[in-house]
């Protein structure tokens, strides 16, 4: 026992804040690599003098400034996570030295850890549309900046024995003051905090109560003076919010605020007096407040499976891996979002598959887990309308989101595709000169410009080539209506021109997918005629089988469909009269293990509503 | 410590000697212009334009340029970016800047065929204001309306929506116009968000609530009488849909308007256009203020038709806007009836602009529509009021979309959106006139960075000349539009 105990206190004391960090971002690196990817695409940082001016235009711009730049290494997400854990590895420290916490307390400098973590893996689908730059990096700078600056702040209680209520009240106000344009509310919340600690620092009351006073005025009075004078692009519903994420769509989510009240509440607590955890009713207090703490954590954890798999799918596309996307769609266990199906049947067709494939796997259109209507034009609209060939409606579906939610990365690689697509080249140079300012999207838009040079290459680049295949659609005058495959299957499905089979390979499943025979049967006959000998895909077989058989055309036994299909079809003939009057969630459910992967189960048995 | 005296003056004179441009000696010529970016050659410039920076827009490892004007020289490596002190000695030299742009390949020198910038003794009215936003569709964000000194670079946000706009309670901005180039009578609309019509009048600001059930809608497209205290605006039902191959992404379309007469001092309104197959839209007064010009489109709905926008869908490339004028009287303030001014063989002809002599009017054309600055294929045309005759601004147009323009108070500018750069996003351009309507190469807005107009994201809306700065801030138009707006009082006739 006594060797134990030796033992114990021979373990530094940062060894357990050094072990959650390891934990910490192991988890973020096994769970999370797709989002922290996803994260940096979101993020924008420019090696630019206009990109730093433009950030200095709100309060606070200094803080996203230095945070879009540390955003960025989560292109490598292990660089990003390294990072990160610097940073919490340097608020820990600043906490235990600034508020001097003895070794027995010291699991409690986890908890801000975890609270800023929660501020990021909560996130969820508000990765789409949260306005705030840097988001990851963004709490995690401005709290160890405030930190550091109550450490100042002890450093001058201690140090100053002259004119000390004057230069405690001074240096509040200059927290105020220069923490507020350059770290927005961090700065303030720092000024805010030492107003509350000079009670515990200052035994005299009578300048306690100045310095608070003096303090507390001026970081609500000096945000309001920035307002007035020098910010017009705030608004003053956000003067004491500035550089907080906004959870609002609709309505607003404050649920979403917890971890940085708790974060507030956290450091509002250490300045006060900690008991003595010498006491023996004291000793297991810190353990379970981390506990507590680490519990909250995994709770607010977002895990939804289909947010992970869209994510994941949307990496293997940027990096043209159109296998990792089948892959990532086999592992697919809750019903697909139609974000989801949509990809999948991408990466089906660009691997030419789709005909043999696409009702092989998981189908659906569960509605995505989060509190407010997302849709996929929201999360993959641009991908999608990019890929199948609809580079004005990428374009235009870019530029909204980037006017909305703030320039970033994968908007503008969108625009830039879409503009080289549109043989707009000076435009595209425009985005990609931009992107060349970054530190890991140079590359790639030095390649693109390469292809600007040469537009006659876009046809043979291995990104492009299939999407100048599909770019046939009809000139229209009309709107999306924010129903990504809904309009995009209709613009398929009446399109009149048949001289490229890839095109025309897709219009014939798009009139598959809306079940309209009446459509199927022109673009299947131009398409055969490309393909004189070769066997039909099986699920276009199943449809000319479906409705040739439906609607009697003669000499049905000897078309060229494989006897496999159309044993199939009868046995779905036999079987479906069973299910007769029976609620249709319970037949598909059913009938799913025997006809799950043909053509037949989704036209009898899948009707998905028009909301994609 | 002497020795580190030495030291640093020694560090000083490699600096200065370092940083003082020289002009290569050894070169061999090229009899090709350069291709610089803001393209500045041979272009007419006012002789009180803020300095012209620019850079080689090609391939090269370096470059040194000059400017040089009599006994005056100016030499910059990397970005031609002249002071403003250096600018204005080298502009009081003489009419004529002599360009050379000398581009470095590899350790060769290579010198352009060298060329001018002609100085015109005629100035350009000192600051411009103008939207500022993104070439968006439907979403907009922060928004602002900004002014512009053109003889320097200081810029100055007039009003930012984000004062008035938060969240889904967002406020869009538009339509900002002056009286006379008098930035002490300004107004422009609020729309959504506190929405309403403010409008500064001599000192005092208020917000009008133009919406009243006799008319369309609340005031659009504005056109401030030179000198009485009386606005004519469009009212527009506009709606807008997207291409899905064409290059022209996007159509934007009134499927009815009118034109309102608005009296500023009473708060008065009455219908002066009010045509069920007549869209009228962009009114513009003559500078003598006794005759209205405007745009209008003849389209009759279908009986059958129950969606008006379904029907302008439908034909949106039959929509052909001529040139009317109406004759005012500012006695008793009754406008007379249509007369056509132009109407294009094939076209559709909008925003009449008449010069400050009277003589001439400018207005856009493209093929159909409403709304040029979408339109690729918008070009700037000229009328010769005296004789009738009008001709396509070729000296000033480009392939692309050419649109929103006006005169300078003199009459010897204009200043107009073009989308040459790089086809979407808008940039102010200003050409020089002669009193016989010949205009010279246009040139931009000059950047103290010669790259920034590329790396902005914005694109500059509504250029307007004025006399001066705008003497309100945001916060003073955030104020009043944080208040109830004056509903205006709908009147068959302003007559006294």
């Amino acid at each position: 026992m006594v060797d134990k105990m030796k033992f114990l206190t021979r373990i530094p004391p940062f060894a357990l804040p050094m072990a959650a960090l390891v934990v910490i971002g192991g988890l973020l690196l096994f769970f999370e690599s797709d989002f922290l990817w996803k994260l940096q695409e979101s993020n924008l940082f420019l090696c630019s003098s206009s990109f730093f001016k433009d950030q200095m235009v709100e309060p606070g711009g200094l803080l996203t400034w230095v945070s879009t730049w540390f955003t960025q290494f989560f292109f490598h997400p292990w660089v990003g996570v390294l990072l990160l854990c610097g940073w919490w590895l340097l608020l820990m420290w600043l906490i235990k030295s600034t508020f001097r916490i003895s070794a027995s307390w010291m699991p409690v400098i986890i908890i801000p850890v975890l609270f800023l973590l929660v501020t990021i893996v909560e996130t969820g689908y508000w990765v789409y549309i949260l306005k705030l730059r840097g988001h990851a990096f963004l709490g995690t700078i401005g709290t160890t900046a405030a930190v550091a600056l109550l450490w100042g702040f002890r450093s001058l209680v201690d140090k100053v024995h002259v004119h000390q209520t004057l230069f405690r009240s001074v240096f509040i106000l200059i927290t105020s003051a220069v923490g507020y344009p350059l770290l927005g509310i961090y700065g303030v919340g720092a000024a805010a905090l030492m107003s509350v600690w000079i009670w515990r620092l200052e035994p005299r009351r009578a300048s306690a109560l100045t310095v608070c006073v003096t303090g507390l005025s001026g970081a609500v009075l000096l945000p309001l003076l920035f307002y007035r004078f020098v910010y017009y692009q705030t608004n003053l519903a956000n003067v004491f919010a500035a550089r907080l994420p906004l959870y609002v769509v609709k309505e607003e989510y404050t649920i979403y605020y917890l971890p940085f009240v708790l974060l507030l509440g956290f450091f509002v607590v250490m300045c006060m007096p900690l008991p003595s955890s010498q006491k023996r009713a004291w000793k297991a207090v810190p353990l379970l407040l981390l506990l507590a703490a680490s519990i909250y954590t995994g709770h607010f954890w977002y895990d939804d499976e289909n947010f992970h798999h869209e994510l994941a799918m949307q990496r293997c596309i940027d990096r043209l891996d159109w296998e990792g996307v089948l892959q990532e769609a086999v592992k697919q266990e809750d019903e697909p979002t139609r974000a989801i199906v949509m990809m999948r049947n991408l990466a089906l067709a660009r691997l030419g598959r789709q005909g043999d494939e696409m009702y092989h796997y998981k189908n659906g259109c569960k509605r995505c887990d989060a509190p407010f209507d997302i849709r996929a034009i929201n999360s993959v609209g641009a991908l999608i309308y990019y890929h199948y060939g609809m580079p004005n409606y990428s374009y235009r579906l870019s530029m909204e989101r980037g006017v909305e939610f703030g320039w970033r990365t994968e908007q503008l690689k969108f625009l830039a595709r879409c503009s080289i697509l549109n043989g707009e080249l000076q435009l595209a140079r425009k985005y990609l000169n931009l992107l060349r300012q970054t530190t890991f999207h140079r590359s790639w838009a030095e390649q693109m410009l390469e292809l600007t040079k040469h537009p006659e290459d876009v046809a043979k680049s291995p990104e492009m080539e299939f999407i100048t295949h599909m770019m046939h659609y009809d000139n229209e005058l009309t709107s999306d209506h924010n129903l990504v495959e809904d309009f995009l299957t209709k613009r398929l499905m009446y399109s009149n021109y048949y001289h490229d089979p890839i095109f025309l390979e897709q219009v014939m499943y798009a009139s598959m997918a809306a079940k309209n025979s009446q459509l199927f049967w022109p673009h299947f006959y131009n398409y055969i005629q490309f393909y004189p000998d070769r066997p039909w895909p099986v699920h276009v077989q199943e449809a000319v089988y479906l409705f040739g058989t439906n609607e009697g055309q003669p000499n049905m036994d000897k078309c060229p469909v494989s006897q496999a299909v159309k044993e199939n079809l009868k046995r779905f003939n036999m079987t479906a009269p069973l299910y007769e009057g029976q609620d249709m969630k319970k037949v598909r459910e059913a009938m799913r293990p025997l006809f799950g992967n043909t053509y037949y189960f989704d036209y009898y048995l899948v009707n998905f509503p028009s909301q994609n | 410590m002497k020795i580190h005296f030495n030291k640093l003056s020694f560090f000083l004179l490699f600096l200065f000697t370092a940083c003082s441009v020289k002009l290569p000696t050894d070169y061999e010529e090229k009899d090709e212009l350069p291709r610089i970016y803001p393209d500045y050659v041979g272009v007419t410039i006012p002789v009180n334009i803020a300095p012209l920076t620019f850079e080689l827009d090609e391939e090269a490892d370096g470059m040194v340029a000059r400017y040089k004007a009599g006994e005056q020289e100016i030499i910059s490596a990397d970005k031609m970016q002249p002071s403003l002190k250096e600018w204005r000695q080298l502009l009081s030299q003489g009419s004529t800047l002599q360009v050379d742009v000398f581009a470095k390949r590899g350790d060769r020198w290579t010198h352009y065929r060298p060329f001018t910038i002609t100085v015109s003794p005629d100035s350009i009215d000192p600051w411009l204001s103008y939207r500022l936003i993104p070439p968006s569709y439907i979403s907009y964000e922060a928004l602002t309306i900004n002014q512009r000194c053109l003889e320097t670079y200081e810029e100055q946000v007039i009003y930012d929506n984000m004062l008035c706009g938060f969240e889904v309670d967002g406020q869009c901005i538009n339509c900002h116009h002056y009286q006379q180039y008098n930035p002490e009578r300004m107004q422009f609309h609020a729309r959504q968000n506190k929405g309403g019509t403010v409008i500064a009048y001599d000192g005092k600001l208020k917000k009008v609530n133009m919406k009243n059930d006799s008319i369309l809608s609340a005031g659009v497209y504005p056109a401030w009488h030179p000198w009485m205290p009386l606005i004519v605006y469009s009212t527009n039902l506009t709606n807008q849909s997207f291409f899905t191959t064409s290059r022209d992404k996007i159509e934007v379309y009134d499927s009815q308007s009118d034109l309102i007469a608005y009296d500023i001092e009473t708060d008065e309104v009455t219908n002066i256009e009010r045509y069920p197959d007549e869209l009228e839209v962009f009114p513009a007064w003559s500078p003598d203020g006794r005759t209205l010009y405007f745009s209008s489109a003849h389209f009759t709905h279908q009986e059958s038709s129950k969606d008006l926008t379904a029907d302008i869908i439908a034909n949106y490339d039959s929509l052909h806007y001529c040139i009317y004028r109406k004759s005012f009287d500012p006695e008793t303030k009754q406008f007379g009836p249509r007369e056509l001014v132009f109407q294009a063989e094939k076209g559709s002809a909008l925003l009449p602009r008449v010069s400050p002599d009277g003589r001439f009017l400018l207005f856009s054309m493209a093929d159909h529509g409403v709304f040029h600055i979408w339109h690729h294929d918008a070009d700037l045309w000229l009328m010769d009021l005296q004789t009738g005759d009008a001709r396509s601004l070729d000296e000033v147009n480009s392939p692309d979309t050419e649109s929103y323009h006006t005169w300078s108070s003199n009459g010897r500018w204009m200043v107009f959106s073009s989308r040459r750069d790089d086809g979407t996003f808008t940039r102010p351009f200003f050409a020089h006139a002669d009193a016989e309507g010949h205009f010279s190469k246009p040139f931009e807005l000059p950047s103290a960075d010669s790259d920034f107009h590329r790396q902005f994201l914005r694109s500059y809306n509504i250029p307007e000349f004025m006399h001066g700065p705008v003497p309100y801030g945001p916060h003073d138009f955030a104020r009043v539009l944080k208040g109830d707006g004056v509903p205006v009082n709908y009147v068959r006739s302003l007559a006294p």
